[in-house]
């Protein structure tokens, strides 16, 4: 990549050219809610109709965050139809800030800029994003309706709505989620399926497991392994010990009560999970490569079926599992569980958001007619839409079976037959964002999406049913605590310049030292090498980043009541 | 005087090979373990354990991503831009190294300068953009062709292998009466083809890998390069456990046929580096050749 130097160098004055941009946007802003205003004027003038909204076909060109988007399946087809709107597709394959910051000075961003929340900032700045809450005012009822009490977290601290993100009413755990603790099915089988809660229990078990086979296919077992600790010494042990605490997922921060930031690694939850793997090591039960292998070398070894337990989301085993299936080994398939560290401890490690801010949807000046456009995302907020956009059309994405929704049979082979169809026909497009969320439901008390628990289940296979139905459970996601909402996590927050080399270093000196603390031979040494791991990390600068996080989120939390209170 | 051959000459030899074998086994190694997870089922390379021959053959990877809508069309987009883009730069790029070769040419000082300059200082990312796109360049095939048109490493180059040829030949032609571009093409030309199929092969794998002007200019989809494409293809696989990791927590069980990002991508590096590698012989016969052909006797 000898490209690297000179894109630095371009970055550099990409930046500058920005801030010029950004402070003759500045000018403009005064000018700017006038000109919108006016545009949001005239069409209510022609479509003053109100009952019958502006059908004529129109095209409106957005940006694709993912390439996989058919512009013309059946359900953008349908969509078509009803709204008159057609999303002209432009695919960003590659850097989607970079093509954000060209867009922004050349002007020809799309009518629609779809972008992080991150990103928003420098098109605010440049008025290159228009206002919306007028047009949401005049043709957005169903907009209002969908955000409801949280429609206030839509505006920007000036103010003025600029974003669309996707309301997120789920009220139970999505059907497909899994806690993050993995264990084999044949380790469960022979232990006679026990209820496991804690990881000492799973402990326990395991060793029994190993000590009976300590070869399996004739090459030894890895009772514990991860996903990876090259890449990702976050994932091996960071976020391993919030989830055993049950404490939700702030990534790197533990958040109190109290809404004091605290870096997880020097917590007390850190300093008991590396006990507990300090004791797999000791038991010569942990995975020799754990703190060595990069991702795709575990998923191989997880392929394997060598590996009983660990830390192994779903979305890690994906591959794997599917690799375990083909071979023909389904008992080596994985159980994902809800583990803690003590059994009483109150589990709170299942959250979600109150929106659904990632890929939002930004009207751009350079949108002729705005007000389709928010009349568009309208009828996707209401109940129709969201059928369309979730379910697909009736008779062909899905039937009404007994007053039920559920995934048409035809269709759901073909989707297993060739995983491309699903994009190529079915309910996928840049209009799946605005999704009320799985596990949500609509006011005919059915599920907003297809994502369900008989769904779900009706795609296992006969080892993972017949595992399920000795705990009594139907779908994995049933062994995971209540669903609870919390206003953000903190690794959505825009990064604090403030102490980023401190951080960099903290994570250093922690991928350095960790693997010393979990080889410790003597409770003692573990004791040594802890305090001067933890001594380690404060003098690499750990307070800086606490505090600069610490008045992230506590201005976050500011903001959010205050919004919230209005 | 020869020496005769010795048991230690026979020794070194042997082990000279065997190094030299190994040596080049090693270079070819990934390569050869790239094509074997190509030619392997996606499923069961998830396991590893595949080194230089596949367990599970199967030709499902490149069919998987020759079924997308458009690869043929963008293999034609960068078939042409390689062709006609290598073409025309090489024509360029040698007439201006002909002009500022020239010790009589006014402006040769200025013309080095300005050359040298754009290589050490560029405009940057977003001024580039504004000139393209200001030049109505941009949704274009010849944003692919004319901005790449010189390439200031490549003239001087090509300008001291002009400069180091003897002045007579030139000189010689103009008293029979030859034009610039008759001593350019007929004298000059003949006697560079080392340093021609040289240029000719920068040029056209920098044509042929290329995607970036694809991504900041076009987004039209019929001027879609195949880099880019496979680019797309990849990123699919990709964003799909991205993307479902966010959204969901496990991709559904009953799902086959899936193409795992590692397949995926050891089938694109073949796909993408096997044409060019077809060209290295060809320009291995012209590099030979443009040595042999005699040069000035004195």
């Amino acid at each position: 990549m000898k490209r690297h130097p000179l894109l630095a160098g371009a970055a550099v004055i990409a930046a500058a050219a920005l801030a010029l941009s950004g402070c003759s946007g500045g000018k403009d802003e005064p000018s700017a809610p006038g000109p919108s205003a006016g545009k949001s004027a005239s069409p209510s003038a022609s479509g003053a109709a109100a009952p019958s909204p502006d059908r004529s076909p129109i095209k409106v060109t957005i940006n694709s965050i993912d390439p996989k988007f058919s512009p013309d399946n059946d359900v953008a087809q349908k969509l078509a139809e009803l709204t008159g709107v057609t999303l002209d597709l432009q695919y960003v394959v590659g850097d989607l800030t970079q093509k954000l910051d060209l867009w922004l000075a050349g002007g020809d961003y799309p009518d629609v800029v779809v972008m992080h929340p991150k990103e928003v900032g420098k098109y605010i700045d440049a008025g290159a994003v228009i206002p919306l809450e007028g047009l949401i005012d005049q043709y957005g009822p169903n907009i209002k309706k969908a955000f409801g009490k949280y429609y206030n977290l839509l505006k920007a601290q000036d103010g003025h709505i600029y974003t669309l993100p996707a309301p997120y009413l789920a009220e139970e755990t999505p059907a497909d989620w899994e806690a993050p603790w993995a264990v084999q099915y044949d380790v469960l089988r022979e232990a006679g399926y026990p209820q496991i809660k804690t990881l000492d229990q799973l402990f326990d078990v395991l060793k029994a497991y190993y000590e009976k086979h300590p070869t399996i296919d004739g090459k030894p077992t890895i009772p514990w392994s991860g996903v990876g600790g090259a890449d990702h010494p976050d994932w091996i042990l960071n976020n391993p010990a919030f989830q055993a605490a049950g404490k939700p997922d702030h990534s790197w921060f533990l958040i109190d009560d109290r809404n004091n930031v605290t870096l997880n690694i020097l917590s007390e939850d850190q300093k008991r999970y590396d006990k507990f793997l300090n004791k797999l090591y000791l038991n010569g039960m942990l995975d020799k490569e754990f703190f060595t292998i990069n991702y795709d070398e575990a998923e191989a070894k997880t392929a394997q079926g060598r590996t009983l337990a660990g830390s192994l989301p779903a979305w890690f085993l994906k591959y794997p599992e599917q690799s375990l299936r083909e071979q023909g080994k389904p008992e080596r398939q994985f159980a994902n569980i809800e583990l803690l560290f003590d059994e009483n401890t109150p589990d709170h490690s299942n959250t979600i958001t109150p929106i659904n801010s990632n890929n939002n949807w930004q009207i751009s000046k350079n949108a002729k007619d705005p007000a389709r456009i928010i009349q568009y995302v309208d009828f996707l907020l209401t109940d129709e839409g969201q059928k369309l956009i979730n379910w697909g059309i009736e008779g062909k994405h899905y039937d009404v079976v007994d007053g039920k929704r559920v995934v048409n049979a035809a269709w759901k082979a073909k989707k297993t037959e060739d995983p491309e169809y699903e994009f190529k026909s079915g309910p996928t497009g840049p209009f799946y964002w605005f999704t009320y969320g799985d596990g949500a439901k609509l006011s005919d008390g059915d599920y907003a999406t297809p994502n369900t628990k008989d769904y779900w289940q009706s795609t296992y296979d006969d080892a993972t049913k017949e595992l399920l139905s000795k705990y009594g459970k139907k779908v994995f996601s049933e062994f995971m605590p209540p669903v609870e909402r919390v206003p953000a996590w903190i690794w959505q927050l825009a990064e604090p310049t403030e102490g980023r080399a401190e951080f960099k270093r903290v994570q250093q000196v922690y991928k350095k030292e960790s693997p010393k603390i979990v080889y410790s031979k003597t409770d003692e040494e573990f004791e040594a090498n802890w305090n001067r791991y933890v001594e380690e990390i404060r003098k690499a600068g750990s307070a800086k980043v606490e505090a600069a996080y610490d008045r992230a989120w506590k201005a976050y939390i500011d903001q959010y009541n205050q919004t919230m209170g209005q | 005087m020869r020496r005769r051959y010795g048991a230690a000459d026979y020794a070194f030899e042997t082990f000279n090979y065997v190094f030299l074998l190994l040596l080049g086994c090693l270079t070819l190694y990934p390569f050869l373990n790239l094509l074997a997870i190509s030619l392997n089922d996606s499923i069961d390379s998830v396991r590893g354990g595949i080194y230089l021959w596949p367990r599970a053959f199967t030709l499902g990877n490149y069919r998987a991503i020759f079924q997308a809508d458009n690869l043929v069309a963008a293999t034609l987009v960068s078939l042409a831009r390689t062709l006609l883009g290598t073409f025309l730069s090489v024509l360029f790029t040698t007439m201006l190294a002909y002009t500022i070769s020239r010790r009589g040419f006014l402006f040769r000082k200025g013309f080095n300068l300005i050359l040298i300059l754009s290589m050490y200082v560029n405009g940057g990312l977003i001024p580039y953009y504004l000139l393209i796109k200001n030049l109505h360049l941009t949704n274009s095939f010849w944003v692919y062709i004319i901005p790449g048109l010189i390439g200031a490493f490549n003239v001087i180059i090509i300008r001291s292998y002009f400069e180091q040829l003897p002045e007579g030949l030139a000189e010689s032609a103009r008293i029979d009466g030859a034009s610039d571009f008759a001593v350019l093409f007929r004298i000059l030309v003949p006697l560079s083809a080392p340093v021609l199929a040289t240029i000719t092969l920068f040029v056209s794998v920098g044509h042929w890998n290329s995607w970036f002007d694809n991504y900041l200019f076009n987004s039209k989809q019929h001027l879609s390069t195949l880099q880019y494409e496979l680019m797309k293809i990849l990123l699919k696989s990709v964003q799909q456990v991205s993307t479902d990791a966010a959204r969901s927590g496990k991709v559904d069980r009953a799902v086959a046929n899936t193409l795992t990002p590692q397949s995926i991508r050891a089938s694109m590096t073949i796909l993408v580096t096997v044409p060019i590698l077809f060209v290295y012989p060809f320009m291995q016969r012209y590099f030979i050749k443009g040595i042999t052909v005699g040069a000035l006797k004195e």
